[in-house]
């Protein structure tokens, strides 16, 4: 697909039909996260890439799904929550691939003092558009699902990661169903974003 | 260009030609960066570009007297 094209159609797809994703179609994905720079020139990076259902299953009972009482939206961001919100482990659940890439955490965010610990955790989010974009040219949906409260150290133990990695996103892929729900855009061009040579 | 192209194709560059960009081609590409994901669905960001060489001067001189100190 031409590189433009995939980067409009990329949307956030939190329904999947029942299809699994043929490994070179997955193969293909990772190796486009591969590609992201990182910003010690080292890619150290260890995708835990999950296709067996069960395990897909047992994984998504550590993510919990927000309340929302939205009843009528009126902004688009009000249309995402209601749509993200009580789909955070059903979008799992249904998913084909849950991709986890870890990265190695030299500087924690917590501790971090001189900006340093957001060089590894930002070029960790190259990797993960990346995959999106990947996922997008093949022809799948995809999301991410950001781990929050204790569900970093819930899946670290589930999967058994080693200590000093640590991970941005899950990257949740799968085939769209038809029609799956999908948010008003919120306005962001190069005429209302973009500041040139000074703010 | 295709999209695996793309990805292939990408390197960090560090070195540059007197050459000017076209301009309707940077737009382009920040465009695309508007299309990236937003966890709040806002989109919350505003970007500076400096084009203009002496903002470009301006802007890194505290960067450049560092290096020169």
């Amino acid at each position: 697909m031409e590189f433009y094209e995939v980067i409009n159609k990329r949307r956030s797809i939190r329904q999947f039909v029942d299809r699994e994703i043929p490994r070179e179609v997955l193969e293909r994905i990772l190796d486009a996260g591969l590609k992201a720079p990182s910003s010690n020139h080292q890619r150290r990076w260890e995708l835990v890439t999950l296709t067996d259902k069960n395990i897909i299953m047992e994984l998504a009972k550590f993510i919990r799904p927000y309340p929302c009482r939205i009843g009528e939206p009126k902004t688009p961001q009000q249309e995402m929550f209601k749509i993200a919100y009580p789909r955070q482990r059903t979008m799992m659940e249904e998913a084909a691939c849950v991709i986890l890439p870890y990265f190695k955490q030299k500087y924690p965010l917590s501790e971090d003092k001189n900006g340093y610990g957001l060089m590894d955790y930002g070029a960790a989010w190259a990797l993960v558009e990346n995959m999106l974009l990947a996922a997008t040219a093949e022809g799948l949906g995809s999301v991410v699902h950001i781990p929050v409260k204790k569900e970093p150290e819930q899946i670290k133990d589930f999967l058994k990661v080693p200590d000093g990695w640590a991970l941005p996103a899950l990257v949740v892929l799968g085939y769209a169903v038809k029609d799956p729900l999908l948010p008003t855009q919120v306005k962001a061009t190069v005429e209302n974003k973009v500041h040139w040579n000074k703010w | 260009m295709e999209f695996h192209e793309v990805i292939e194709k990408r390197r960090t560059s560090r070195e540059w030609t007197d050459k000017e960009v076209d301009f309707e081609a940077i737009k382009r590409r920040i465009a695309a960066g508007m299309k990236a994901p937003s966890w709040d669905h806002c989109r919350g960001w505003q970007l500076i570009v400096l084009h203009e060489r002496e903002e470009k001067e301006r802007a890194f001189a505290y960067a450049k007297a560092a290096a020169t100190a």
